[in-house]
């Protein structure tokens, strides 16, 4: 990066942190730092929702799936407009009017105090290895581009968000939020004009779009159902809609970012926002990334987009193995690009049928490529077993710094650390609501005292964040743990969905039935993670299912029970 | 705390107005997405 990249990266951090910090003046008690104060609007709802959910892997992994797979990751966010009308509906209305702080005090109320113990347990666990994940997963792929240690950018991305969150809480959070996701937004915008007017002269943007379909990347509906399949619509659409509605109603995270709201309405504006924006975003980040795709037909790509492995492999044993396939890959690269224009040409003078013949080629020479790749990362695990050997997570930023021009290319960077700081500070805001309204206010028996709450609030929040850092420090060292973590979600949400689902739908269901109910699905979905196949996205409506189910079945043997006899009649 | 009087939605003045409108465009980006997977250059 020049000089002025640095300095625009250094500008933007310093104003996101100071504004941050600016925003958190004039609090008084819990309700302003957990909740800020309950005053948002719908616009400063809807974006501090999708900035929660959109963290710095988002942009960085999203525009790589786009450019190694094309377009049928969008369908795994089918659901969440559906789940948003039913939160709507539903949630909404009861946590505004019951005043609750935390998703989990609705359960005390609703069942009993093990129930709610048990839920915001399960989502402390969870949410507290996420958070650490959400800093360690940007931390990887930034240390590798940046060339740093991997110690100092969790430590840089963990730190800069835990200044503004621990001095003014939810507010703080909600206001940093809006201003970096609507810069983020802007920033990819900018870039994919950018990238729109790299193209050869002469490629319009109809001729990049025929491209991208001959070669399979703007294929985004499949119809097709299997439940091994992780993308596919019926997967999107039921498998995502029971995820949503979980990470969306359950999860404080996000249930703390529309309980800012000063109303039912400014909360349900702000979700119902969010539910139209959400698929036509991803949809948008996607087709960035097939923009770079198309960018890549014209240019002849790395061979491997981790700059570190290639390092390793050019320094290693393997050297002239992967010099002799980099050369591979440059020559064949450079035959698709001949065929892509013999492609683009036919297309342009009317010859269906030499277009059709062009395509054919085209498609077997990526097929050449691919393999090629595939050959890359097979001598990648010889050196070294462990190796990561997925790159997609590279693409994006190798392509930022190779080709976008000086400025800009800080203004990136910039965006990939706001979206981090931006899903980091909503996780330990939530953590530090649930530990203290779930945990700490129920067990001291303290009498309410603003000033001591803010307190207890701000040190729970460097806890978290401490607890956060360290966990993505491991992480560092445990690369297997990681795909766990990540399916970590999952197996918790469906059981905290069920209990959330029986009490606001199955009247006569009590908390003992419930909190059974709960153990044992959370085993069933433990057990069919350990010894099935089955898509992760599946666990939330299994373990959901079996919680109303049992439950329900628990409540009616307890009522059948406990029955009087029936009178003999004479 | 009781909760503060609610407002009315801003468009239409029903809520199911909102909803129809985000099942509609959901139909239509799901369509989109249909049109690019079978559209053939």
């Amino acid at each position: 990066m020049s000089g002025l990249d640095w300095a625009v990266l250094g500008a933007a951090l310093a104003f996101f942190v100071g504004y941050g910090v600016w925003k958190s003046r004039g609090e008084r008690d819990l309700t302003d730092y957990l909740l800020a104060g309950r005053r948002m609007r719908w616009p400063m709802v809807a974006l501090s929702v999708m900035a929660t959910q959109a963290s710095a892997i988002t942009f960085l992994s999203t525009p790589g799936q786009g450019f190694a797979d094309g377009l049928r990751f969008v369908q795994f966010y089918f659901g969440l407009p559906l789940a948003m009308i039913v939160l709507c509906v539903t949630v909404v209305p009861i946590f505004h009017r019951l005043r609750v702080f935390t998703a989990y005090q609705y359960l005390e109320e609703r069942f009993d105090a093990k129930t709610r113990t048990l839920a915001a347990g399960l989502f402390l666990v969870q949410r507290g290895l996420a958070a650490g994940l959400t800093i360690y997963a940007p931390s990887l792929v930034l240390s590798v581009i940046l060339g740093w240690d991997v110690r100092i950018t969790c430590v840089l991305l963990g730190g800069l968000a835990v200044i503004y969150t621990a001095a003014g809480g939810s507010q703080a959070v909600s206001h940093t939020q809006a201003l970096q996701f609507t810069i983020i937004l802007a920033t990819m915008g900018v870039a994919a004009a950018v990238i729109a007017l790299s193209l050869p002269r002469g490629v319009s943007v109809a001729d990049a779009s025929y491209a991208a379909g001959a070669l399979g990347r703007l294929n985004a509906l499949e119809l097709r159902f299997d439940p091994n399949d992780r993308y596919n619509l019926w997967s999107g659409l039921i498998g995502g809609f029971f995820l949503q509605l979980a990470y969306f109603g359950t999860d404080q995270s996000q249930v703390g970012r529309y309980l800012t709201g000063r109303s039912v309405a400014q909360s349900r504006l702000g979700l119902l926002v969010n539910g139209l924006v959400k698929v036509p975003m991803q949809l948008a980040i996607l087709s960035l990334g097939v923009l770079v795709f198309v960018f890549y037909l014209f240019v002849t790509p790395p061979l491997f987009f981790n700059p570190a492995e290639r390092s390793r492999m050019l320094s290693g044993p393997q050297s002239v193995a992967w010099s002799e396939l980099e050369a591979r890959h440059e020559s064949a690269a450079r035959a698709r690009q001949g065929d892509l224009e013999a492609m683009l040409a036919a297309r342009r003078s009317g010859d269906a049928t030499a277009a059709a013949v062009a395509r054919t080629t085209l498609a077997a020479d990526q097929e050449r490529l691919t393999a090629l790749r595939a050959e890359a990362a097979g001598l990648i695990r010889e050196r070294d077993p462990a190796a990561a050997t997925n790159d997609t997570n590279y693409i994006f930023l190798s392509f930022v710094l190779a080709h976008l021009p000086m400025g800009l290319i800080g203004l990136v960077f910039a965006a990939v650390f706001a979206a981090s700081m931006n899903s980091t500070s909503a996780e330990l805001n939530a953590l530090t609501s649930t530990t203290v309204v779930d945990f700490y206010k129920r067990l001291s028996r303290r009498p309410g005292d603003g000033r001591h709450d803010l307190w207890v609030s701000r040190l729970v929040t460097l806890g978290w964040a401490a607890f956060a850092v360290g966990f993505a420090e491991y992480a560092s060292r445990l690369g297997s743990l990681i795909e766990a973590v990540n399916i970590l979600g999952s197996l918790f949400y469906g059981t905290i969905l069920g209990i959330f689902l029986t009490a606001f739908y199955c009247k006569g269901v009590r908390g003992t039935a419930v909190f059974t109910a709960a153990l044992v699905a959370e085993a069933v979905v433990v057990a069919c993670f350990a010894l099935t196949k089955i898509s992760f996205l599946w666990y939330n409506l299994i373990g959901c299912g079996l919680v109303v189910a049992l439950a329900l079945t628990l409540s009616a043997g307890r009522r059948a029970a406990a029955a009087p006899p029936a009178l003999e009649t004479p | 705390m009781s909760a503060p009087p609610d407002e009315p939605p801003p468009v239409g003045g029903r809520w199911g107005v909102l909803y129809a409108l985000v099942i509609a465009e959901l139909v239509a980006v799901i369509l989109l997405c249909g049109w690019l997977t079978v559209r053939r250059p």
